[in-house]
């Protein structure tokens, strides 16, 4: 498939809360974005904002206490597989990479049994494909790769952990990556291997990524389109640089300004 | 004079073995630090680089093995009971989890005004008045000291954390990545509040953190720590992208870029 078909189109996404005593009460209302292949879509705003309600939408996983209450989300992936019912097993063709690695994995198991898990609940036999993860284990950076399969999650740093859920996402030849900020709790140097390793997905695989995140470091080292989320909307969008340059929204010009006067003092000189 | 100042201080952990015969890994070694008053010095490193062991053996937390510790001149493993409480009273932390570090079954007003219980003897209407000030002070509601700590989000939480240390009016505030699970808008507000703190109070702050964006604009002096040791300290990090300290580049290198690539916008925002 080439690069730049879309392959995530939401529109008009409303999110609300089941409750019924407050019907108007939206969490994310009228939201619509596009992911193309071999690009980023950022998504940023400040906590609280709805981002990580989208990617839980776009997945199918919100929570009990909230509904899809309006607007359509395809997935347009090549043909396979069609959606069951309770659309529980979109994730061969999204995958996603959540905040805190650490609570994502069972303590009690092992990578190599919750690698094996997910691979056989996407109908894949995952003897079949050892060869194929210790492959791709070497492809992510872990030299033995027989050591993390056998490794228990708390043995494992947070940045290996992350690296294991991008490979899941390799393994299961996702197109759609959702990376719902996957460096906000590692250190700058595994922050750096991190977005290089997504960088490398979106070159290489064609990867789409949805790219969600509160540092806008991140979405100028990443991002091809942005979109700015505040009390569930989108107030802005368009190229990164447009967004960079010439914000039109007050909202949009105060993450700017926090974000210069904090981080603008050390990355100033690589400005052209 | 130096508020605090640490001699050769090492730490270092068991692991593994019974009766201490399995092998020690060192945590801190030989650190030399000083921090003057009304000062903001910052410690960065990798996660895993002692940076937070030495915040807790600075904090009394844990017993250092070897070096001396002098808090206003005075050495730390000779202080007697009323010493501790003085230092309790004047040296307050936050911490980077900021869930973690409050009774969850306690208002926000309890967390807030459990120093000031402690320590101050108020009455009932200058406790609530004070901590309305602390609270308006983090930029948040009087309404919010009746909330519990799962009805506020991670950021709200952090600022409690924030008041509750500033409530006596410390000298010195550790700062163990204390806003780096912030998001920006809110990061730059405690940032800001903590500066204007400095000015009008003269607290001095160590900050522990891991990006060097927020200590290079926040922080008069970094030390740069390593596997425990510190490896360079420096006053400008304008230069550090060539700095001689490997590790200091490595961090500095990894910064990452705060503009697009190729984004050529004259105008300064």
């Amino acid at each position: 498939m080439s690069c730049g078909t879309t392959i995530l189109t939401i529109a008009g996404l409303r999110v609300s809360l089941c409750r019924s005593d407050c019907p108007d009460r939206h969490l994310v209302s009228d939201l619509s974005l596009q992911v193309r292949r071999g690009r980023v879509t950022g998504l940023i705003g400040e906590s609280g904002s709805g981002k990580s309600l989208t990617c839980l939408a776009v997945m199918d996983l919100l929570p009990k206490a909230m509904r899809q209450s309006g607007g359509r989300i395809d997935l347009t992936a090549a043909p396979g597989p069609t959606l069951s019912p309770c659309g529980c097993f979109r994730g061969r063709q999204a995958a996603m990479i959540m905040q805190n690695p650490m609570s994502c994995f069972d303590p009690i198991f092992t990578i190599g049994r919750h690698i094996t898990e997910t691979l056989v609940a996407h109908g894949l036999n995952a003897p079949r494909h050892t060869q194929r993860i210790r492959a791709t284990f070497v492809e992510l950076g872990f030299e033995q790769p027989d050591e993390i399969l056998a490794a228990y999650p708390f043995q494992l740093s947070g940045g290996m952990l992350q690296r294991i859920m991008v490979s899941l996402a390799l393994l299961l030849e996702a197109e759609l990556l959702i990376a719902d900020e996957p460096t906000t709790d590692l250190d700058v140097i595994v922050q750096a291997r991190i977005l290089d390793l997504i960088d490398q997905l979106r070159r290489e695989k064609n990867v789409g990524v949805l790219l969600v995140t509160h540092d806008l470091g991140v979405i100028a080292r990443l991002a091809d389109q942005v979109a700015v989320m505040q009390n569930g909307r989108i107030v802005e969008s368009g190229p990164v640089r447009d967004i960079f340059s010439g914000p039109s929204q007050a909202y949009t010009r105060d993450l700017l300004a926090a974000h210069f006067s904090l981080y603008g003092r050390l990355a100033g000189e690589g400005r052209a | 004079m130096n508020l605090l100042e640490l001699d050769r201080v090492g730490k270092s952990y068991h692991r593994g073995g019974w009766f201490g015969k399995g092998e020690r890994v060192p945590a801190v070694v030989e650190v030399t630090l000083t921090i003057p008053e009304s000062s903001s010095i910052g410690l960065i490193g990798r996660s895993g680089a002692g940076k937070s062991t030495l915040g807790r053996i600075i904090l009394g937390l844990e017993q250092p093995d070897s070096g001396t510790i002098r808090y206003r001149g005075k050495k730390m493993q000779t202080f007697t009971g009323g010493d501790w409480r003085e230092f309790r009273r004047e040296v307050q932390v936050v911490f980077q989890n900021a869930l973690g570090s409050v009774n969850p079954r306690w208002p926000a007003m309890d967390i807030i005004a459990e120093p000031l219980r402690n320590f101050d003897d108020l009455t009932d209407s200058q406790l609530r008045r004070k901590i309305d000030f602390l609270l308006a002070m983090v930029g948040l509601e009087p309404s919010d000291a009746d909330k519990y700590p799962h009805q506020f989000s991670g950021g709200q939480l952090q600022r409690i954390c924030i008041a509750r240390a500033l409530a006596l009016q410390p000298r010195l505030v550790i700062l163990d990545e204390a806003v780096s699970s912030l998001d920006m808008l809110i990061q730059a507000q405690a940032l800001r509040l903590l500066r204007r703190l400095q000015q009008q109070t003269g607290i001095a702050y160590l900050f522990v953190s891991h990006d060097i964006r927020i200590v290079a604009g926040f922080c008069d002096q970094v030390a740069v720590m390593h596997q425990g040791r510190i490896t360079s300290t420096a006053t400008d990090l304008s230069e550090a992208k060539e700095a001689d300290d490997p590790i200091l580049r490595q961090l500095a290198r990894a910064v990452l870029p705060a503009w697009p690539e190729g984004w050529t916008h004259a105008e300064n925002p």
